[in-house]
């Protein structure tokens, strides 16, 4: 299982790139990666290791409320084939 | 063996081709990568860039098995090889239908996780048109376990066209395999995302892979009738 480090600045270059390739508003965009940049933040915080599953599981969860497609993206990483 | 009959095999074939998922997975994944980062005109280069490396690798193979074929067998392939090919067919629809998509609600295929992951890397990084060639000859070289011997069977019915029909019917068959790139190409432009086109293979996963396990045993079955029966 990859492990990686939580970064804000990775997550949200993840997260504006994602929201391009589903032609997202630049806007509602950033505006949803503040957010859920916080959120995940917040469950990553004294987490010792976290896995890149993990990362893009919790990812999923907190944008579904804001957008399901971009959500999907995240939910379904490195499952297309 | 009569051209129509020889015709009607390497269209089946291409049928059959047409249904496997890893250049379709390995395209959708390069579309992703390249939206997140390019501009459209970029992405529709790389993306046509992908479709002529599976294309040319399809084609060339072909070309090959024919030329092999027609080099060492006079009149196209013994009865015994005939039988293997069948054989081979029957075995491929059972592995379609049974181990082909990976269990779970994802379209994760039978590949080997390090080979999915570097497909997955590679798609990622892809920046030019070369790389983009080359992502496509790799993921037809990934799906050779199953297109191989559907290669050999088109090759071994091409050699029953007269010689001035057969590079056509070579373009034909490539054209077929590599048909819905070019659907998954349209719909994209047409405004589908790419979440879009990965929901629906989810969806329908289960009809892809008896469809696809269908034609593999529709094809072997046609071989058994008409060339392997037709040949006793």
């Amino acid at each position: 299982m990859a492990r990686v480090t939580f970064s804000r600045r990775v997550l949200k270059r993840d997260i504006l790139r994602e929201a391009k390739v589903l032609k997202i508003a630049p806007g509602s965009a950033a505006a949803i990666a503040d957010i859920v940049v916080e959120k995940v933040a917040k469950w990553a915080d004294g987490r010792g290791e976290i896995t890149e599953k993990d990362l893009d599981r919790v990812v999923a969860e907190k944008i579904r409320p804001y957008n399901a497609d971009l959500a999907y993206v995240f939910k379904e990483r490195d499952k297309i084939i | 063996m009569s051209s129509l009959l020889a015709v009607a095999i390497v269209l089946l074939s291409a049928a059959v081709h047409a249904t496997l998922q890893l250049g379709l997975g390995a395209l959708l994944l390069l579309y992703h990568a390249s939206l997140g980062k390019h501009v459209r005109a970029k992405t529709k280069n790389l993306v046509g860039s992908f479709i002529s490396g599976m294309g040319m690798f399809i084609l060339l193979g072909l070309a090959a098995a024919t030329f092999m074929i027609g080099a060492l067998a006079d009149d196209g392939l013994p009865l015994p090889c005939l039988v293997g090919l069948v054989v081979i067919l029957i075995m491929l629809a059972i592995v379609i239908w049974f181990f082909y998509y990976r269990r779970g609600r994802s379209t994760e295929l039978w590949l080997p996780k390090v080979v999915a992951r570097y497909i997955n890397n590679r798609a990622k990084v892809t920046e030019s048109n070369t790389e983009a060639f080359s992502l496509g000859l790799l993921a037809s070289f990934g799906e050779l376990p199953f297109t191989l011997v559907l290669t050999v069977i088109a090759a071994n019915s091409i050699l029953d066209v007269p010689r001035e029909v057969q590079p056509l019917l070579a373009v034909v068959y490539t054209m077929l395999a590599i048909l819905p790139l070019v659907i998954m190409r349209i719909s994209i432009r047409r405004g589908n995302t790419v979440v879009d086109i990965q929901r629906w293979r989810v969806k329908n996963k289960v009809f892809l892979r008896i469809i696809s396990g269908v034609l593999f045993l529709t094809l072997g079955l046609f071989l058994l009738a008409f060339q392997v029966m037709g040949v006793v």
